[in-house]
């Protein structure tokens, strides 16, 4: 649900022009008409200011138009065609979700895409810094309050929840290679946009995030045995599971696997 | 072609999850001085450990060759179900 403080921009790689909104990474377009186009024309506007001027010009009823720029603007954002900041995120989230507690439902996660130029890996790993943190604080946080595991091999499991994620990721994008992709965060879901592709190469691209990750748990566990370090054959062991992303469960099997 | 590889990557993926996990319970249980065991799912053992005298040793069994086999025909399942439905 979009608020009348929310804006909206387009990201990189993302152009509109005559009437046809196009994406560069995925080398696709979408036809957008006049409403469409004067929506995306005030760009950064606040969509409460937005919607008064559509209504303005089309003369028609405010409520409508609100309605339809907040409409048009998520159907973008889940197309992941333009990003949506809001001020306050936080505040507001929790305003929606205390406003949501009586349908017993969450207010839905918004896409953001981060174009990856110059510097991708450092891109990426920026771009995944808070959700690795979540991700690690979510594994570790349990653990330690029941008393499974103690500070260091809870912060270790966390460590490696979080760093997979991030390894994970950062080796899509790698075996993208140059190909025009960008990091696309909704929630907790997080994967890297390319245009489509074809045989081995869609198999490779998809299999090098489990494979990667997977493979640094792997040679843990041995370095681990080893070393009889426990700790670290647990965050190894953490770390293999990523080999599940191979199966049909996760997108990246599907990809893998031509479904 | 699809369930041929979804079946290899079921397999791998099951085999290398099932035998990390195996493993890191092998070295815990050794440095932590766990007294002899074995898992196992039915008659086929999973991971057994031994502790004779000072030294100590951890075997991983065949039952995780019966965990990659069945993750593999799941995963051989799962897509031929996706498949259908897509085709719906």
């Amino acid at each position: 649900m979009l608020v009348g403080d929310d804006r909206f921009s387009l990201p990189e790689g993302v152009t509109l022009g005559d009437g046809v909104l196009s994406d560069a990474v995925r080398g696709a377009s979408w036809p957008v008409n006049p409403g469409g186009v004067y929506v995306l024309g005030r760009a950064g506007d606040p969509l409460a200011a937005i919607a008064r001027g559509l209504a303005a010009t089309y003369r028609i009823d405010a409520e409508r138009a609100a309605a339809d720029v907040a409409s048009f603007v998520a159907g973008l954002n889940s197309l992941l065609l333009l990003n949506v900041t809001t001020p306050r995120r936080w505040r507001s989230w929790l305003a929606l979700a205390v406003r949501l507690a009586p349908l017993r439902t969450l207010p839905a996660p918004r896409a953001r895409r981060v174009p990856l130029g110059r510097r991708r890996l450092r891109t990426t790993a920026a771009a995944l810094a808070p959700h690795a943190l979540l991700l690690g604080l979510a594994v570790a946080a349990p653990l330690l309050a029941v008393g499974l595991l103690a500070a260091v091999p809870a912060a270790a499991l966390g460590s490696a929840a979080g760093g997979g994620l991030v390894l994970h990721e950062a080796a899509h994008v790698v075996a993208l290679r140059r190909r025009p992709s960008a990091l696309v965060l909704c929630g907790w879901t997080v994967f890297v946009l390319h245009a489509p592709l074809r045989g081995a190469r869609r198999a490779l691209v998809a299999l090098s995030g489990p494979l990667a990750a997977s493979a640094a748990g792997v040679l843990l566990v041995a370095a681990a045995a080893a070393a009889d370090a426990p700790t670290a054959a647990l965050a190894g062991a953490l770390l293999t599971t990523h080999a599940l992303g191979a199966t049909v469960a996760a997108r990246d099997g599907r990809a893998a696997c031509g479904l | 072609m699809w369930a041929l590889r979804a079946f290899a990557l079921g397999l791998a993926a099951c085999a290398l999850v099932a035998g990390s996990a195996a493993a890191a319970v092998g070295v815990t249980a050794d440095v932590r001085g766990w007294a002899p065991f074995e898992l196992a799912v039915g008659p086929l053992s999973l991971l057994s450990f031994e502790r004779t005298g000072a030294s100590t040793s951890f075997e991983l069994g065949p039952g995780l060759l019966a965990v990659a086999l069945a993750g593999g025909l799941a995963n051989a399942l799962a897509a031929a179900l996706l498949l259908r439905r897509r085709r719906l």
